[in-house]
């Protein structure tokens, strides 16, 4: 139980850090690698709380694909933040202001409802992932089937949108 | 088991930085990055739910999430490509093409 704990500050802190370290880093080029650390953390995250398919998913499809994605891309347009000078040190103070202060709110929020909140099993169930797939396949077949035809439009979509429109 | 309320303050909180994130930068690749931040941020408290519950639906909504959070990614980086051919800047702030 102890290492149970031990293991979600872990993977909180590293969560945490590297998400910080994403936005507040100057350079553009290093952002996909923290983003990358983040969302590692965040799978392992997944697998404590008996997730091991979304793990799973988020490990290949966010960490190992998106992940690279967003660095070939940066790497196409020139990575590095805009030269070009702005006033934006006024709209930077108002910026950070509001997201500690959307923050804070819910972590109010959260504390607010804290009776209402309770621990699950205290050990996962066994066949966990079998359970999520006869859910997934019998409960919500249509929702499925919408998010693959989803997938598809997205694929064709892409592949039009960046080859640049009709020739 | 730990108290759902850890899982939700640690999305409370990367949901802020993320969002931190999208005001602050400029150049729209991390400001897409940070967007999937704070969907994979959502995804943690669907998750921590299903399992307060015993149920694995938050995990199902929460795949359904990482779908869409896909889906975004690739088609906001092709139209990110586009605009770059457009006019070669990754700048937010240039990207006024629609403003009046």
């Amino acid at each position: 139980m102890l290492l149970n704990e031990a293991m979600f500050y872990l993977l909180a802190a590293m969560a945490l850090a590297f998400s910080l370290l994403m936005v507040t880093r100057p350079k553009a080029i290093q952002a996909p690698i923290f983003f990358c650390g983040a969302l590692l953390a965040i799978a392992g995250i997944f697998l404590q709380l008996g997730a091991e398919f979304l793990f799973a998913m988020q490990v290949l499809v966010f960490a190992g694909g998106i992940a690279i994605v967003y660095f070939a891309a940066l790497l196409y347009t020139r990575a590095g933040e805009p030269k070009t000078k702005s006033a934006r040190g006024r709209r930077s103070v108002a910026g950070a202001l509001l997201a500690v202060v959307v923050g804070a709110e819910l972590c109010v929020a959260i504390y607010a409802g804290r009776a209402s909140l309770r621990a699950g099993y205290a050990v996962v169930p066994d066949r966990n992932m079998e359970t999520a797939a006869v859910v997934l396949f019998q409960h919500y077949l249509l929702p499925l089937e919408m998010i693959s035809i989803l997938l598809v439009v997205m694929m064709i979509g892409a592949v039009i949108v960046s080859r640049g429109g009709a020739e | 088991m730990i108290s759902p309320a850890y899982y939700l303050v640690l999305a409370a909180l990367l949901f802020a930085v993320g969002l931190a994130g999208v005001l602050l930068r400029r150049n729209v690749l991390v400001v897409l990055m940070s967007i999937e931040l704070m969907l994979s941020a959502v995804d943690i408290n669907l998750v921590a739910f299903g399992r307060m519950w015993n149920s694995v639906d938050g995990q199902v909504f929460a795949l359904f999430a990482l779908v869409v959070a896909a889906a975004q990614a690739a088609v906001g980086i092709g139209i990110v490509v586009l605009f770059f051919r457009q006019r070669p800047t990754a700048d937010a702030d240039e990207m006024d093409l629609l403003k009046w």
